[in-house]
This record gives structure tokens, C-alpha cells and sequence, in this order.
């Protein structure tokens, strides 16, 4: 009786599930900020490639050159 | 494509960076092997992560507050950029939290999830948060939306603030206070009593707070950018 009230149970597996979650949340959102990145990148690189098809407007810089 | 500026502030972010991701594995081993076992069993151990996230969340969502202020004072977009970094990092924080204390409780509760205050009011809060991000994109106009997400960012603030001291004011949750004595019906308290559960503690606290505003850098910095692209799009289809 006195070994079964001190035992300490075991919920190894849902640490484990909780470590997934952490790594699933945390994961997730860093994928989807490198996503919106890489299609920002691409898109400012395409307006690159119009302004300079395109004549020369003032005051208007390359857009990825902004990005610090 | 890219010409990209090497500044001060992008060493101090990628300085910051590194420090982050260190500190994260520095903290995780410590909450997995560092810390002693509690009679709860290693599910226990979710709990210096789960703190941690709550306060790197708490601290994003005050940093989205004071941003909000900032921007009803000084109408400058910067802080609305600021303020809407904020709260996304502050809801992944916050989402984990809500997550990992319900895979604490099953154990221990022998539930997933309960309507206790607590628990309901750290739902309320981030949803109120959630709605934010859905909300805003509901104005076309750029000042109405950014003076729409002030207010509500100032606002939905005070649901952290409930979330925070709910335990302390109502007797009948059964969510367990580490610092402090818990609730009357508390239910799964364990006490933070060795040094090495202290140290660990508040080494994940740091390190969530470290990595919330490292989050928020990068996500203010995407957000800016992406406005200038937007802007720049303009110019060159009104060619």
C-alpha cells in the first residue's frame, strides 16, 4: 500500500506528446514565416525585373535592397 | 535577386538569434534531465516549458499593448507593425501553452480539458487574439485599420491580465499556483522546492522571453518589408 502511494507514475509518453507539440507548434510557425519570406522575395524580385524593363522612375529603389 | 544590407541591428538579431537557439536547447534539457523528478511523474516536467511559454506570450502581448499606445500617440505605422508581430508571436506562444497544459492534464486530471476559470479564461484570451488577426484584415483603409487594431490590441490586454490573476481571485479553479499558496481546490500541485527546479524554472522563463522577442524582430522585419513590396507594387502597376 505504502509502495503504491509513493510510486511515481508513468507518463513518460505524454512528455513525449508535449516535446511533438512544442516541436509542431514552434515548427510550424518558423516554416510558415520562411514561406512568406521566400514568396515576398519573389515577388519583390519580379517588380525588380519590371522596374528595370520599365523606364527608370525617381526615388524608387530596389525593393529586396530595403529588407534590414 | 537579393542585395541585402548587413546593419548593426541585423548583427544584433543574428547575435540574438544565436543566444536564443541556444538557450532553448540549454533550457529544454534542463526541463527534461536537469530538473529532479516530482511525484507527478515526467509529465511534470512539461510544466517549466509551459510556464515559459505563458510569460514569453504575456510579455508579446504587452508588447503589443504598448505598441498600440505608441501608435494612437505617434500615428506612426511602425508600431502597428510592431504591435501585429506581437500578437502573432504571442498567440504561437500562448497556443503552446493552452496545448501543453492540456497533455499535462490528462495524467493528472484524467481530462483533456475542463470549463474551469482558468483554463476558460486562457482560452477567451486567445481567441480575443486570434479575432484580432481576422478582424483587421476587414478594412481596406490603412488608417482605420491600424487605429481599429490599436484600440483592440489595448483592450484584448486586459484578458491576459484576467488570465494572470484569475487563479488568485477565484477559490474554485483547480488550476495548481506555483508561486504563492494554490487555489483552495487545486488540484495536481506540486511544489517548485530544490534549487535545480528554481534554476530551471526560470531559465525557461528567461528563454521563452529571449525567443519571444527574438520572434517578434523577425516578424516586424517581414512585416515592413512585405509593406514595401506592397508599396512599390503600387508604383509600378500605376505606371
Amino acid at each position: 500500500m505504502l509502495l503504491q502511494q509513493t510510486a511515481i507514475p508513468d507518463n513518460l509518453s505524454y512528455l513525449l506528446l508535449g516535446l511533438a507539440m512544442l516541436a509542431l507548434i514552434l515548427g510550424g510557425y518558423l516554416v510558415s514565416y520562411f514561406v512568406r519570406l521566400r514568396n515576398i522575395r519573389r515577388e519583390a524580385a519580379l517588380l525588380e525585373q519590371m522596374q528595370a524593363e520599365a523606364p527608370e522612375a525617381p526615388g524608387v529603389s530596389p525593393a529586396s535592397a530595403r529588407l534590414t | 535577386m537579393a542585395h541585402r544590407v548587413s546593419t548593426p541591428r541585423s548583427a544584433i538579431l543574428t547575435g540574438l538569434t544565436v543566444i536564443a537557439i541556444l538557450m532553448f536547447v540549454v533550457a529544454t534539457l534542463m526541463a527534461l534531465f536537469y530538473a529532479p523528478t516530482d511525484p507527478q511523474g515526467m509529465v511534470q516536467r512539461i510544466f517549466y516549458m509551459h510556464l515559459g511559454a505563458f510569460m514569453g506570450g504575456s510579455l508579446a502581448f504587452l508588447i503589443a499593448a504598448i505598441a498600440s499606445i505608441l501608435y494612437l500617440v505617434k500615428r506612426n505605422f511602425k508600431w502597428d507593425m510592431m504591435a501585429l508581430a506581437a500578437i502573432e508571436v504571442g498567440l504561437v506562444l500562448t497556443g503552446f501553452t493552452i496545448v501543453s497544459g492540456a497533455i499535462w492534464a490528462r495524467p493528472i486530471w484524467n481530462t483533456w480539458w475542463t470549463w474551469d476559470p482558468r483554463l476558460t479564461s486562457a482560452a477567451v484570451m486567445w481567441l480575443a487574439y486570434a479575432a484580432y488577426l481576422m478582424l483587421r484584415n476587414g478594412f481596406e483603409d490603412p488608417d482605420r485599420r491600424a487605429r481599429f487594431a490599436a484600440v483592440y490590441g489595448i483592450l484584448a490586454f486586459s484578458s491576459v491580465l484576467f488570465t494572470t490573476f484569475i487563479t488568485r481571485v477565484r477559490p474554485d479553479t483547480i488550476h495548481p499556483v506555483v508561486v504563492g499558496p494554490s487555489p483552495q481546490n487545486a488540484q495536481g500541485s506540486f511544489e517548485v522546492n530544490s534549487s535545480a527546479m528554481r534554476l530551471t524554472l526560470i531559465f525557461n522563463i528567461l528563454t521563452y522571453i529571449v525567443a519571444a522577442i527574438t520572434l517578434i524582430w523577425y516578424r516586424y522585419r517581414l512585416e515592413r518589408f512585405t509593406r514595401q513590396v506592397q508599396a512599390l507594387k503600387m508604383q509600378v502597376l500605376s505606371r
